[in-house]
């Protein structure tokens, strides 16, 4: 500083120096929209541009606080607190963030997570809660905006495939002012009515559309329900919080469809795997009967094939036969004319034998008659009376007595004995 | 000698059938035996024939009407 004619005179490194000064005392947050970033090329710091409706507000920012940002940078509205800086080369200011926190859409995705966190750590999500939905849900009611997408989606994956499951809506409003209040008169009511399970759904949308199903009283009341529930807000990528309580969690309508459905759906798939395998199987066993059928068809025709060489045989038994016959009757007639033979021979022989015997008979008969031996010089003696004196004890002395010789007798007195 | 019986079922039949068959194959089977048992046999084979063709038209019309009522569960 120079004082010349009573004035002070400053350098502008001394303004841009106190002007920085000044400056950096006042910390605050602030908040706006990043309308664009870029890296400081040689230097681990952000340039951004915070903007709203009408300024713009250039920023730095070292790494962390740029990393800690979730999401597309460009365009995100963020809360930042630091201070105003000024870059004395240039007596150029900017505002130096050292924190960042989201802000709009951010700021409720934060709050979600947030509100996430606690009831995770009341235990509201934990699996022992969770209810089963049965396999075959017969009375079904879907709460939901009726005539919407999400509902007509549900329909049509239901009781439009399934006209099994009853499906009863109760209208409600699924976003902006009373839905609130509307989801919390309505599920009650529902879940005294006896359904088999309660879908609630909703199509996506921002995260300001899916509010109501975010909100913290919305979650208890669905988590104490009685009825099995299926909640499906949005899209596969939202996350929100009465999925996270419902005793089943369903991506979009036609996911919590499906869900509803399942037992159905694999009924149907069941029954026409049986039905093709009833088919193949079916046409395996006629194709493998009438086959069979037809080769014992064949083996029967093949019978007379047993019998074909019974003419054969018969022939030639006859034949045999005849042949045995004549040997039979040639063998007897040689045999008989044997015999017959023998017969004449023997005969000879016996008729020899006993014409032989006979002479011989006659010979010896011939010697012992009484003429024979008279012949030989033998005499009988007889007493008076004319018998033959066989002893010499039946001969009395002086008794007559005859004798009788070969060729005559005589009579003569018995003179003496011995 | 079993007469065929109406009443046997397909498998009791068949069996019966094939019984014959190895029978009629014997090299020493008696003539008038070998008749009756082809009689039966042909007779057997008819009742197996008839009751098979009539159980594959039947499946045939049931997995026909089953197909026209594909996808629907009521």
């Amino acid at each position: 500083m120079k004082v010349i004619e009573g004035k002070k005179i400053y350098s502008i490194s001394e303004v841009n120096y106190f002007a920085k000064q000044t400056l950096e005392e006042m910390t605050f947050w602030v908040e706006g929209e990043i309308s664009s970033f870029k890296k400081n090329p040689n230097w681990n710091f952000y340039y951004l541009d915070l903007k709203d409706e009408s300024a713009v507000l250039p920023c730095i920012a070292e790494e962390f606080i740029v990393g800690s940002l979730k999401g597309e940078i460009a365009g995100q509205r963020i809360l930042a607190y630091g201070n105003l800086s000024l870059y004395e080369p240039f007596g150029k200011y900017q505002f130096r963030i050292s924190e960042v926190e989201a802000a709009g859409e951010g700021l409720l995705q934060r709050q979600l997570e947030e509100l996430i966190k606690k009831l995770k750590n009341e235990g509201l999500f934990e699996k022992k809660h969770k209810k089963n939905i049965p396999k075959y849900p017969r009375k079904v009611c879907i709460v939901t905006s009726v005539g919407s997408d999400a509902y007509n989606d549900f329909v049509k994956h239901t009781t439009y495939k399934f006209p099994i499951i009853e499906l009863y809506a109760a209208d409600v409003r699924v976003q902006g002012i009373g839905a609130v209040s509307n989801l919390l008169k309505v599920l009650p009511k529902a879940d005294k009515m006896g359904f088999d399970a309660l879908v609630i759904t909703r199509g996506g949308g921002s995260i300001e559309d899916l509010a109501a199903f975010n909100d913290e009283t919305v979650a208890r009341m669905i988590f104490s329900l009685k009825t099995p529930t299926v909640v499906a807000i949005g899209h596969e990528a939202n996350e929100s919080l009465s999925e996270c309580v419902a005793d089943v969690r369903a991506s979009t309508p036609t996911d919590a469809a499906n869900i509803i459905a399942f037992g159905y759906q694999s009924l149907v798939e069941s029954l026409d795997q049986l039905g093709l395998r009833l088919k193949s199987n079916s046409a395996y066993y006629f194709s493998t009967n009438f086959q069979r059928l037809d080769h014992i068809f064949f083996k029967l025709t093949q019978t007379k094939n047993t019998f074909k060489d019974l003419p054969h045989i018969i022939n030639s038994l006859k034949e045999s036969l005849m042949r045995h016959e004549k040997l039979l009757v040639s063998a007897s007639r040689t045999k008989l004319q044997e015999l017959i033979k023998l017969l004449k021979k023997n005969f000879v022989l016996l008729t020899e034998n006993k014409r032989q015997i006979l002479e011989n008979l006659n010979k010896s008969l011939a010697l012992l008659s009484p003429q024979d031996t008279l012949t030989r010089g033998y005499s009988i003696t007889t007493n008076e009376k004319g018998e033959i004196v066989r002893s010499i004890k039946s001969v009395v002395v002086g008794e007559l007595v005859g004798v009788k010789f070969k060729d005559g007798s005589l009579r003569s007195k018995v003179v003496d004995k011995q | 000698m079993t007469k065929v019986q109406k009443t046997a079922n397909f498998t009791q039949a068949l069996a019966r059938l094939e019984e014959i068959v190895e029978k009629l194959e014997s090299p020493d089977l008696d003539l008038e035996e070998g008749l009756k048992l082809l009689e039966e046999g042909v007779a057997l084979h008819k009742l197996c024939k008839n009751k098979l063709t009539a159980a594959n038209t039947k499946i045939s019309d049931i997995l026909k009407d089953g197909n026209t009522k594909d996808g629907e569960v009521n």
